[in-house]
């Protein structure tokens, strides 16, 4: 083992990174852990307008500003597909207002009205202003204290409208939302100061809104609700308590299963599942990964996985010792042996989860991805941790007793007795050296009393290699070809 | 013992399980969630005792007639059509004028497109999922072994749905994204088992001039057991805990897991390997015939 040394080494260092960057940085918890809404707002075409890329940018930074006028920390905005929009606000109670102040195109104009000459008769509205022509908006009250909207101009609308004013003195000045009157107030006098006040039936949060969407400005086209999911706060809160609890007192119990099971082998499996589970967490934060219920689940699902890795080394150890191969070589073989099967296994659950993250909607994208991260630290921890783990112990001599191990030789020896045809037991001797059969007191573990090992298919180091490709198609197509 | 040689018991109790599940899936179908149908979710806690009678009438003053109403303590579920902005603004208000201070715990509205595409996506996945798996084994193992490894995914599909269609009629269990995650992740994991027994027997072929494929097929299944076993064990024990301590909202979430990894290393162990063998049985006789 010339690389003992680096290999602590590395250990040591990816162990002790992590265990800083789980200090240092927080995880990042998804909606529907700390609660909060998230929605998909779809454009809609209008007759003059078609939804392309330019508009959905219009869209998207409208509703960036409103966003940021509803003061939510760590807003996620962003264009989905070609017509949609996904706006995520962590935390956010007041949501039937946050859905509002969003969800509204607020296309404001003022409109002067037009007379039939004849009757002196108001038959329509011509826009004069929009919007557009407003600098800041805020929330104030009338004499009757009333809530209000008090709207400051832009130096050309403020030109602009002391013009209208000027022309309109007499006359009602109609201020439409959305195409919908809200109110008609009669001019007294021009007005210059560039400075109004919009008086409607508001209540304080409707005004409030209206004040944030003037400020950010009308959506380009109007947006339609196709998503929502709001989570509460507590019902968030409470899932996250009790799946980490509920998580903590799964594994507990595995740990104390790995250890009545496997023994010592066992409890190295779980020292290297703890490192599992922070060098995971800091991968969670340092990416990083939003967690959500899902996610909790994949990562749970992950230590599934990483535990089995070990299972299928601890497993082939029992096996080459009941055979009665020494105990440091037997550890070898193990490791070696269950080698292929962790790839294959871990390489079809690592199939699974790309297919999730590049076709999976966002819960199931949090889901895949805490898994394959796990998938992917899992086997570093059971291939190097715990490996680097059991070279250690299995060298310090108090350890060597096999009854640490859980195994006894021959005490499967039902499985060859009911294997049909014994002389399975007469197959040809490996020539390597690790061959198996029949073996008696071998030298490094003197309490072995192989009493007739039931190794049923001894296999040497180069057998093993040869055969290891027979299912190979090259293999088969070889094969074919000879006959 | 002779697990490969009782295969037809195994094969057996598979059907005693999944034949329920087809005949309810026929009859009943699967409950689907909103993810699935598109319409508006709402949990939510008032704090005054109301009865199920008064919420419907605030419902249908709002005219949402086609509702459905979940008691379950003083927490209620309804489930009603797609709402817009305005639609939810005003229930909302008319409930909380009408019943008293309320919290909702969960709001979740679908509309049709996104629930036609979250269909659509669940079939994508599960399909692509597979063909991927069934790619990667006939590059690393015989084919055989791969379409085996993938009908024993399909049985534990069946018995995740069929249960589940049984659990919608008696328990009112939906099926929505987080299921299709269950389902999937019950793919990953079945096949992993597969895997482990398929390599075994890879590593015992070279037996095969003296012992039959029956009999290698057999003692490699007998050699991996143990580890299947025990892996599913303590995977069933976290969610186990998962599902008595955890939250209820993904409790169905938890049961589904839980069907997959037990019926996946049932139908590894018992099923994948035995289908293996009546192939290459089958091919025997098939040969034989034709000399």
């Amino acid at each position: 083992m010339k690389f003992r040394g680096l290999r602590w080494g590395v250990i040591l260092i990816v162990v002790a990174v992590a265990i800083a960057i789980n200090y240092l940085m927080p995880l990042k918890e998804g909606l529907d852990l700390q609660g909060g809404m998230e929605v998909v707002l779809e454009a809609q075409n209008t007759p003059n307008i078609t939804v392309n890329k330019e508009v959905m940018q219009g869209v998207k930074a409208v509703i960036e500003n409103r966003v940021n006028g509803l003061g939510v920390s760590e807003p996620l905005i962003q264009l989905k597909g070609s017509n949609s929009i996904l706006v995520q606000l962590p935390g956010i109670k007041d949501y039937q207002h946050a859905l509002n102040v969003i969800g509204k195109t607020a296309f404001l104009e003022f409109k002067e009205p037009i007379y039939d000459t004849a009757t002196g008769q108001i038959t329509g509205w011509k826009t004069v202003l929009t919007g557009a022509d407003l600098q800041d908006a805020k929330v104030g009250y009338d004499s009757n204290s009333r809530p209000v909207v008090d709207i400051t101009f832009t130096s050309e609308g403020a030109k602009k409208f002391a013009e209208v004013t000027a022309n309109n003195i007499g006359k009602p000045l109609a201020i439409f939302l959305d195409n919908k009157e809200i109110s008609a107030p009669v001019v007294k006098e021009a007005i210059t100061g560039g400075k109004a006040q919009i008086s409607g039936n508001f209540t304080l949060q409707s005004a409030k809104e209206l004040a944030i969407q003037i400020k950010a400005g009308a959506l380009p086209v109007p947006v339609k609700l196709v998503e929502q999911r709001v989570v509460g706060p507590t019902i968030g809160k409470d899932a996250v308590d009790s799946g980490w609890r509920a998580g903590f007192i799964g594994l507990l119990l595995v740990a104390i299963f790995m250890i009545l099971y496997y023994r010592l082998p066992g409890l190295v499996a779980d020292l290297a599942l703890v490192l599992y589970g922070i060098i995971v967490l800091a991968i969670f934060k340092f990416i990083p990964v939003t967690l959500t219920l899902p996610g909790i689940a994949g990562f749970i699902l992950s230590i599934g996985m990483a535990v089995d890795a070990n299972i299928l080394i601890f497993e082939r150890l029992k096996e080459e010792l009941r055979k009665g191969i020494p105990l440091i070589s037997a550890m070898d073989m193990g490791f070696k042996r269950a080698l292929p099967a962790i790839i294959d296994s871990n390489a079809s659950t690592l199939i699974t989860t790309a297919v999730l993250f590049t076709w999976g909607s966002s819960i199931i994208k949090g889901f895949a991805v805490t898994l394959a991260i796990g998938v992917i630290i899992s086997f570093f921890t059971a291939v190097i941790i715990s490996r680097a783990l059991m070279d250690f112990v299995v060298r310090i001599d108090f350890f060597k007793k096999l009854v640490f191990y859980g195994a006894r030789v021959g005490i499967n020896a039902s499985i060859t007795d009911e294997v049909p045809n014994e002389p399975l037991l007469s197959v040809d001797e490996p020539k390597s050296k690790t061959k198996a059969q029949p073996l008696l007191n071998q030298e490094s573990d003197k309490n072995v009393k192989a009493k007739g090992s039931d190794e049923a298919f001894p296999l040497g180091e180069k057998e093993r290699k040869q055969d290891k490709t027979s299912f190979s198609r090259k293999d088969r197509r070889a094969k074919r070809r000879k006959k | 013992m002779n697990i490969i040689g009782l295969r037809k018991w195994f094969y057996g109790l598979s059907l005693l399980i999944i034949l329920p599940g087809i005949a309810s899936l026929i009859m009943f179908g699967l409950r689907p969630s909103i993810d699935f149908t598109g319409g508006t979710m709402i949990q939510m806690r008032p704090a005054n005792q109301i009865t199920i009678d008064k919420l419907r009438a605030v419902l249908e003053s709002n005219n949402l007639r086609d509702t459905m109403i979940q008691q379950s303590g003083n927490s209620f579920i309804i489930r009603t059509k797609p709402l817009s902005i305005e639609e939810q603004r005003s229930l909302v208000s008319s409930l909380e004028s009408q019943l008293g201070k309320i919290t909702f715990d969960k709001i979740d509205m679908v509309g049709p497109t996104v629930s036609a595409e979250l269909v659509r996506q669940a079939i994508i996945l599960v399909v692509v999922a597979s063909l991927l798996i069934i790619l990667y084994l006939s590059l690393r193992y015989k084919p055989v072994f791969a379409i085996c490894g993938v009908i024993a995914l399909l049985h534990d599909v069946l018995v995740i749905t069929g249960l589940f269609s049984i659990f919608g009629v008696l328990f009112h269990a939906e099926v929505d994204s987080l299921f299709v995650t269950a389902v999937l992740s019950t793919i990953g994991y079945s096949m992993h088992d597969s895997i482990i027994i398929f390599d075994r027997i890879r590593e015992n072929m070279k037996f095969i001039k003296k012992h039959s494929f029956e009999e290698i097929a057999n003692f490699s299944t007998l050699q991996t057991i143990s580890r299947s076993i025990n892996t599913s064990f303590t995977v069933v024990l976290v969610l186990l805990s998962l599902l008595i301590f955890g939250s209820p909202v993904i409790k169905w979430f938890i049961i589904a897991l839980l069907i997959g990894i037990i019926s996946g290393t049932y139908s590894s162990i018992f099923n994948a390997t035995a289908l293996v063998v009546d192939w290459t049985n089958f091919r025997k006789r098939m040969k034989e015939k034709s000399k």
